[in-house]
C-alpha cells in the first residue's frame, strides 16, 4: 500500500516536473531572439562640450540595419536638463558585458510631442564621418504592429538598467490597461502594473511581442526642471576641479516607466528617416506672436464613448459595469516641452492603473483634449481625476462610478451639417463650408415636457447667437429621437473657423460638438483644398524645371507640390499627410496661418541622394475629414525591395583558430559563397559571394546578413599560412540548427598549417 | 689481460670516377631543382587573371586568386584575402575632373575626401611617375589607420601605406591605388609595380 | 704396485662464436621509432580520450622535452651502444651536430625566407603542392643532409652498408629535432598530442629521406652504381618529403562542422604510420638484398 502510494506520487511529482519543465520551454521557445534584441539595444549618451561631458543616458534599439536608433525624444533633444549638443551611441560587444562608446549619431527624425526620435549613426566615435558603404550591417529588430497587442499580454522589456556596470536587462511586464488620447485612438499608451519595476533608464528601449517584434517604447517622465520626478546621478568631473561633487553637473534618471508609446507612432518617422525623405512647407506663414502665457485646462467633463475625437454625450456619473471612461478639457498655451499627467484616484486612494504618469504633450497649442481608457471594467467608487500641467494642478474633476444607469434627460452623438432647400440635414460631419448657416443634429433620450434646455453655439471661442427651437420641451417633441432644427445663422455670414455648440439640459452641460467652417460648397464635402500639382526639381535648390505631371519615370531629385486653397481661417488645424507605397512617412497638424484664400501654396519633398522610386500621395485633411488628394508617381512607382531590411534568417558566426596553438588567427577570411556557385565555380568575385567576414585579432568572426534555412550556400575559409577549408552544400536546417544551438550559430574552425 | 682494440682503418684510395661524377651530378640535379621551385614559386606569386572594362577603356592583369569587386565607386577593386591584418588592395577609379585641373588638384580632392573618413590620415609630397609606355603621372604616397568596421569584433588598428598613381587623361582622371599593411608595404611593391606595368587604359 | 687416478676431463673445443662487432643499426631506429610511435599512442589516447593534459604551466617545457625526445632516445639507442661494440662508428656525433647547425643556420631560414611555402602553396592544388614541396624543402633537406653525410663521413667511414643506416638516422634525428624544436618554440601552449604527432611526423619524413639517400650512398660505395643513381636517390628522397608534407596537412585539415569543426587528427595518425612504415619496410628489403648479394658475390669469389 504505501509503495503503490510512493510510485502514484513519485508519478504525479515527475509528471507536474516535466509539465513545467516543457511549459518554459514552450515559453521560451517562439521567435523572441532575445541575443539578437539585447546586441540591438544600444546605450545613448548625450554629451557636451569638447570634453564630451556626459549630460544624459537612455536606451535605444537600432530598428535597421544601417543603423537608424529608436528611441525617446526627450533622451537625445537639447533641454535645460540634457544641454549636451552630442549624441555618443554605446553597444555591447558582448551582451552580458556593459556597453562601450562605438559610434556618434545625429537627430534623423523626431516628434517631440509623441516623445520619438530617431537617430541615424553617421560619424565614428573620434568624429569622423562614416561612409554609408562602410558601415558594417548592423543587428536590428523587427517592427511590429502595435495594435496587435491585447491586455493583459506579457511583454518583454530591453533596455541599460543603469549608467554603471550593467549589460541590458530583459524584464517581462504586463498590459494593465491602453489609454486613449485623442489621434491614436484607445492606445495611445500601453499602461503597465504597478509592480514592473523598469528602471527609468530603459526608456527608449523597446519592449517585444512572444514574436520578437517590437511593439513600443518604453517612456518614462521627461526630465525637466519642473516636474521634480528622478535622481540625478554625479558621475563624471565635468568642472575639473580634481573632484566629483555637487558643483558637477549631474546626470537625471527618470523614475520607474509606467507606461509604454505604441510602436505604430514611430512608423511613420522610420519610414521617413529610412528613405531620407523630407518635407517642407515653402509657402511662408504670417507672423504671428506667440504667447507665454502659462498653459492651463478648463472645462472638465467626462464622457464614456468618443466618436471623431468627440465625446458622444457628457455625463455626471456612470453607472456600475463601465467599462469605459474619458476626461475631456479644453487646454490653452500647451507647447512641445509641456509635460503633463493625470492623477487618478479612487475614494481617495491613488490609483495606478489608469493614472498617465508625466510625459510630453503631443497636442497642439489650444484645443480640445481627452485622456481615458476603455475595455476593462472601471470598478465602483468615486473618481478623481487630476491634471498637473509641468508638476502644478492645472484642473480636477470627480465622476461617480457605480449604481443603476440613470434614466434622466439626455442628449447625444451630435453631429452637423447644412440644410438643403427641403429643410433635410446633408453632410453630417465636423467640417462644413462657409455660408449662412450650419445646423446641428443630435439624439434625445428620456426628455420630458417642461424640460428646460438651451443651445449655446460659439465662434473661436466666442459666443455667438444662434436660432432653432430652445428653451421648454413640448410633448411634441416627444421623448426619445433626434431633432435637427438647432442651427445658427451668423450675422453677416457663417465664417471660416472654429465653431462648438454647447447643449445644456436645465444647467447640466449634456452633450457638446466642435466644427470648423472652411472652404467653399461644392457637394457632400466643402471645397477647401484643390488643384493639387507635382513638379519636378534638379535639386533642394533648384526651382521647379517640368510642367505638372502625376508621373516621372525617369526619377526625381525633387518634387514640388502645389495646391489652391479657400476661405479657411487662421487658426484651423490642417493636417497635411504624404505617403509612399499606401504606407504614411510624414503627417503634421499645424495651425492654418496665412491667407484664407489663395493658389499655389508650395511644399517641397526631397530626399538627399534623390527621390526613392514610388508612388507618393498627398493628402490634406481638416478636422479627421480627407478633403483632396492626388499621388505622383518617381521612377517605376514601386519602393525597391531592399532585403537587408527582412528580419529573419539565422545569424552565424565563430571563431577561427589555429589547429595546433588553439590561437585565434587574425585575418582569417570566412566566405560564404551563393547558392548558384559551388566552390570549384569560385573565381575570386565579389558577385559570386554572399556574405563574407574577416576576423578579428582573437579569430572572431560575424556574418552580418541573416543566413537563410535550406539554402545551400558554400563555404570558403582562407587564412595566410593555412590550408583553405571548402565545403559545399553548407546548408543549415531546422534540425541541424537545433543540434547547433539555435541562431546565432557559433562555429569554432580550426585550421592546419603545412 | 684486457685486449686492446686497435682499429685499423685504411685511408680511402680515392673515389672512382663514377663516385665523382655521381657527386656532381646530385649537387647539381639539386641545385636544378630548387632552381625549378624556385621558378614555380615565382610562377604562383606572379600568377594574373584578366580584368577587362570597355566602358572606362580599362585592361588590368590582376594577382590571382585575389577577390575582384566591380561594384562600389571605382572602376574595380581587387584584394588579397588571405593576407592577415590589412588586405593589401589594388584599385582603379575614374573621377570626371574640369579642363584646367591638373594632378594636384586630384591629389588635393582625394586627401580631402579621405581626412573626414580615415583615421590620421597622412599625406607625403608628390612625385612623378613615368608609365612605361612614356606617360607622366604623379605619384602620393599617404598613411592612415584602418580599424575593423564591426563595432562587435576586437581589432588592433593597423597602420596602412598607401599609394596613388594620378593622371590625367582623355579629360578624366584616373587614380591607381595600392594599398598595405605598413610593414608589408615595400614586400608587395614590386607586385604592384607589375600590376601597373601591365595596366592598360 | 702402480695407482690410476680418475682421468681429468677435458671439454672439448668449441667453435668460436662470431660476434657482430657493429651496432645493429636498423634494430637501433626501430626501437627508437617504435618508442616514439608508442609515446605518441599513449599521449594521444591520453589527451583525446582520458580527458588528461599537462598544465598550462609545464606545458612549454613538456612539448620541448617532446621535441627532443627522438634526440635522447637515439642517444640511448644508438650513440651509447656505439661505445660497446668492437667495432664502433666514429663521428657519429659529429654528424648529427653538423646537420642540427646546417638545419638551423642554412635549412629552415632558406625555406622561410626564400622559399616561403607558406605564401604560396596553401592555395595550390594538390599535386602542385606536392611537387612544390618536392622541388623546394623536400629537395633542400635532403640535399643538405647528403652534404653533410658526403663531407663528413662518406666514404672513410663507410665499412658496411647498415653504416649507411646509422650516419643516415643520425642526420634525420638531428634534422628533425631542430624543426620540431623551431615548430614547439613557435607554438609553445600547443596540446602535448598535437605536438607528439608532429614529432613523429617529423621525425618520419626525416627518417625516410635520410634512408633513401643512406642507400644512394651505400650503393655508390658498395655497388659502384652508375652516376645518376645518386641523384634518382634525392629526387625520390625528395619528392617522398614533398608528397608526406603536402599530404599528411592535407588528411589533417579540418571538415566544417556547424558548430565545432575538428581536425582529422585520426587520418594525420594512419597516415604517418603508413609513410613510415612502408618506405622504411621496402628500404630495409632493399638493404638486406643488397647487402645479401654482396656477401654472396664475395662467397661466390672466395670460392
Amino acid at each position: 500500500m504505501i509503495r503503490r502510494t510512493l510510485y502514484i506520487t513519485t508519478t504525479i511529482t515527475l509528471l507536474l516536473i516535466l509539465s513545467g519543465v516543457w511549459i518554459n520551454a514552450q515559453q521560451d521557445s517562439g521567435g523572441l531572439d532575445l541575443n539578437r534584441i539585447r546586441r540591438a539595444t544600444v546605450f545613448v549618451i548625450q554629451a557636451s562640450d569638447n570634453d564630451l561631458d556626459t549630460r544624459c543616458v537612455g536606451s535605444g534599439t537600432i530598428v535597421r540595419f544601417d543603423g537608424l536608433i529608436l528611441t525617446n525624444a526627450h533622451n537625445v533633444v537639447q533641454s535645460e536638463a540634457c544641454p549636451g549638443d552630442e549624441l555618443i551611441i554605446s553597444m555591447s560587444i558582448d551582451p552580458d558585458e556593459p556597453p562601450v562608446p562605438k559610434y556618434r549619431a545625429s537627430i534623423a527624425q523626431i516628434d517631440s510631442g509623441l516623445d520619438l526620435a530617431l537617430l541615424r549613426i553617421d560619424r565614428e566615435l573620434d568624429g569622423r564621418q562614416i561612409d554609408p558603404d562602410n558601415l558594417p550591417i548592423l543587428p536590428f529588430v523587427e517592427v511590429g504592429n502595435s495594435d496587435n497587442v491585447i491586455l493583459d499580454e506579457t511583454l518583454t522589456v530591453v533596455g541599460y538598467p543603469d549608467p554603471g556596470n550593467s549589460s541590458t536587462d530583459a524584464p517581462r511586464v504586463s498590459i494593465a490597461a491602453f489609454m486613449a488620447e485623442p489621434g491614436a485612438g484607445e492606445r495611445s499608451w500601453f499602461k503597465l502594473t504597478s509592480d514592473s519595476g523598469i528602471s527609468g533608464l530603459m526608456s527608449g528601449g523597446g519592449a517585444y511581442n512572444q514574436d520578437g517584434q517590437l511593439v513600443g517604447v518604453p517612456t518614462s517622465a521627461p526630465i525637466t526642471t519642473n516636474t521634480g520626478t528622478g535622481t540625478c546621478l554625479q558621475l563624471e568631473d565635468t568642472n575639473s576641479d580634481g573632484f566629483v561633487n555637487n558643483n558637477d553637473a549631474c546626470v537625471p534618471i527618470s523614475d520607474f516607466v509606467s507606461v509604454i508609446r505604441p510602436v505604430n507612432f514611430a512608423r511613420s518617422l522610420i519610414r521617413s528617416a529610412s528613405l531620407q525623405l523630407s518635407v517642407e512647407s515653402l509657402t511662408a506663414p504670417v507672423a504671428q506672436t506667440i504667447s507665454d502665457e502659462q498653459p492651463t485646462v478648463d472645462r472638465l467633463y467626462f464622457a464614456t464613448s468618443v466618436s471623431n475625437n468627440l465625446s458622444t454625450q457628457v455625463i455626471a456619473s456612470a453607472p456600475a459595469g463601465t467599462t469605459s471612461l474619458y476626461l475631456f478639457f479644453d487646454y490653452f498655451n500647451f507647447t512641445e516641452d509641456t509635460v503633463y499627467e493625470v492623477r487618478v484616484s479612487v475614494d481617495g486612494v491613488p490609483g495606478q492603473i489608469f493614472s498617465l504618469p508625466p510625459v510630453r504633450w503631443s497636442g497642439g497649442t489650444n484645443g480640445l483634449w481627452y485622456i481615458g481608457s476603455s475595455g476593462q471594467p472601471w470598478s465602483n467608487g468615486l473618481y478623481e481625476f487630476r491634471i498637473l500641467v509641468n508638476g502644478v494642478v492645472a484642473g480636477s474633476s470627480t465622476i461617480r462610478v457605480g449604481g443603476v444607469p440613470e434614466e434622466r434627460p439626455s442628449f447625444s452623438n451630435i453631429v452637423f451639417g447644412l440644410k438643403d432647400d427641403q429643410g433635410i440635414l446633408q453632410g453630417e460631419s465636423y467640417i462644413l463650408p462657409s455660408g449662412d448657416e450650419a445646423s446641428a443634429r443630435f439624439i434625445y433620450r428620456n426628455m420630458q415636457p417642461g424640460t428646460e434646455w438651451i443651445a449655446l453655439w460659439y465662434y473661436n471661442g466666442i459666443p455667438i447667437g444662434g436660432t432653432g427651437a430652445t428653451g421648454i420641451w413640448t410633448s411634441d417633441d416627444g421623448v426619445n429621437g433626434a431633432r435637427d432644427d438647432v442651427t445658427i445663422r451668423p450675422d453677416p455670414r457663417l465664417s471660416p473657423g472654429n465653431y462648438r455648440v454647447d447643449l445644456y439640459i436645465g444647467s447640466r452641460l449634456s452633450v457638446t460638438g466642435d466644427f470648423v467652417v472652411a472652404g467653399t460648397p461644392e457637394g457632400v464635402l466643402p471645397n477647401v483644398f484643390s488643384n493639387i500639382e507635382f513638379l519636378r526639381a534638379e535639386n533642394a535648390f533648384a526651382s521647379p524645371n517640368s510642367s505638372p505631371s502625376n508621373s516621372f519615370p525617369d526619377g526625381a531629385n525633387t518634387i514640388y507640390a502645389r495646391f489652391d486653397w479657400q476661405q479657411i481661417a487662421r487658426g484651423t488645424l490642417w493636417t497635411m499627410q504624404w505617403l509612399v507605397d499606401g504606407d504614411v512617412f510624414y503627417e503634421e497638424t499645424s495651425v492654418w496661418n496665412t491667407d484664407e484664400t489663395g493658389a499655389d501654396f508650395q511644399v517641397r519633398l526631397t530626399a538627399p541622394d534623390g527621390l526613392p522610386d514610388g508612388t507618393y500621395t498627398l493628402n490634406l485633411i481638416i478636422n479627421g475629414v480627407l478633403l483632396e488628394t492626388n499621388q505622383v508617381s518617381v521612377g517605376i512607382g514601386q519602393l525597391e525591395i531592399n532585403r537587408l531590411e527582412e528580419i529573419g534568417g539565422t545569424q552565424l558566426g565563430g571563431q577561427i583558430v589555429d589547429a595546433d596553438s588553439g590561437d585565434g588567427i587574425a585575418g582569417a577570411t570566412f566566405i560564404l559563397i551563393s547558392e548558384d556557385y559551388s566552390v570549384a565555380d569560385f573565381v575570386w568575385d565579389a558577385e559570386q559571394i554572399y556574405a563574407m567576414a574577416v576576423a578579428d585579432t582573437n579569430g572572431r568572426f560575424e556574418i552580418d546578413r541573416s543566413l537563410e534555412l535550406e539554402s545551400p550556400y558554400s563555404v570558403y575559409v582562407v587564412a595566410e599560412g593555412y590550408l583553405p577549408i571548402t565545403q559545399d552544400g553548407f546548408l543549415i536546417n531546422e534540425e541541424n540548427l537545433a543540434e547547433a544551438g539555435g541562431s546565432p550559430i557559433d562555429m569554432y574552425i580550426p585550421m592546419t598549417k603545412d | 689481460m684486457a685486449m686492446e682494440v686497435i682499429e685499423i682503418i685504411s685511408e680511402s684510395e680515392g673515389l672512382s670516377l663514377r663516385q665523382r661524377w655521381a657527386n656532381v651530378f646530385t649537387i647539381l640535379t639539386c641545385i636544378l631543382l630548387m632552381l625549378t621551385g624556385l621558378n614555380l614559386r615565382n610562377q604562383v606569386l606572379n600568377a594574373t587573371r584578366l580584368y577587362e572594362s570597355p566602358q572606362a577603356g580599362i585592361t588590368a592583369q590582376y594577382p590571382q586568386n585575389w577577390l575582384i569587386d566591380t561594384s562600389g565607386e571605382y572602376v574595380f577593386r581587387v584584394r588579397d584575402m588571405s593576407r592577415s591584418g590589412f588586405k593589401t588592395t589594388f584599385q582603379v577609379s575614374v573621377q570626371p575632373v574640369g579642363s584646367d585641373a591638373q594632378e594636384r588638384n586630384l591629389a588635393d580632392r582625394l586627401s580631402l575626401d579621405r581626412i573626414v573618413s580615415f583615421t590620421d590620415y597622412r599625406v607625403q609630397p608628390l612625385e612623378m611617375y613615368t608609365f612605361p609606355d612614356g606617360r607622366e603621372a604623379q605619384a602620393m604616397h599617404y598613411t592612415y589607420v584602418s580599424t575593423d568596421a564591426s563595432p562587435f569584433l576586437e581589432s588592433v588598428p593597423t597602420v596602412v601605406r598607401g599609394l596613388d598613381v594620378l593622371t590625367i587623361s582623355g579629360g578624366q582622371a584616373i587614380v591607381i591605388t595600392f594599398r598595405a599593411d605598413a610593414d608589408n608595404f615595400d614586400d608587395e611593391l614590386p607586385r604592384f609595380e607589375q600590376f601597373l606595368r601591365q595596366l592598360q587604359f | 704396485m702402480a695407482s690410476y687416478n680418475n682421468p681429468r676431463l677435458i671439454t672439448p673445443p668449441r667453435e668460436e662464436e662470431e660476434v657482430y662487432p657493429y651496432r645493429r643499426a636498423w634494430r637501433s631506429v626501430f626501437i627508437e621509432s617504435g618508442t616514439v610511435i608508442g609515446a605518441m599512442m599513449v599521449i594521444f589516447v591520453a589527451v583525446n580520450f582520458l580527458a588528461l593534459d599537462v598544465p598550462d604551466d609545464f606545458r612549454l617545457y613538456t612539448n620541448i622535452l617532446l621535441a627532443i625526445a627522438p634526440t635522447v632516445l637515439w642517444l640511448l639507442f644508438s650513440r651509447v651502444p656505439e661505445n660497446n661494440v668492437i667495432e664502433p662508428r666514429r663521428r657519429l656525433l659529429t654528424t648529427f651536430t653538423v646537420t642540427a647547425l646546417v638545419a638551423n643556420a642554412i635549412g629552415i631560414p632558406l625555406v622561410n625566407t626564400v622559399f616561403e611555402p607558406d605564401a604560396w602553396l596553401p592555395l595550390q592544388s594538390q599535386v602542385n603542392r606536392i611537387i612544390g614541396y618536392m622541388l623546394t624543402v623536400g629537395t633542400l633537406q635532403e640535399f643538405l643532409k647528403y652534404i653533410v653525410l658526403r663531407y663528413i663521413v662518406w666514404p672513410d667511414y663507410y665499412r658496411i652498408r647498415t653504416d649507411a643506416v646509422a650516419y643516415g638516422a643520425a642526420t634525420a634525428v638531428a634534422y628533425a629535432m631542430v624543426i620540431n624544436l623551431n615548430y614547439v618554440l613557435i607554438n609553445p601552449m600547443a596540446a602535448s598530442d598535437v605536438v607528439i604527432m608532429r614529432v613523429f611526423a617529423t621525425l618520419s619524413i626525416q627518417l625516410v629521406g635520410s634512408l633513401i639517400v643512406a642507400f644512394g650512398l651505400s650503393e655508390t660505395l658498395f655497388s659502384d652504381a652508375i652516376a645518376f643513381f645518386m641523384p634518382m636517390m634525392i629526387v625520390l628522397a625528395a619528392l617522398l618529403s614533398g608528397m608526406a608534407i603536402a599530404l599528411r596537412s592535407s588528411f589533417l585539415n579540418a571538415a566544417l562542422g556547424l558548430s565545432i569543426s575538428a581536425q582529422n587528427e585520426i587520418f594525420g595518425l594512419l597516415f604517418s604510420l603508413v609513410f613510415y612504415f612502408a618506405p622504411m619496410a621496402v628500404f630495409f628489403f632493399l638493404f638486406n638484398i643488397t647487402e645479401r648479394r654482396e656477401q654472396d658475390k664475395i662467397i661466390g669469389q672466395e670460392l
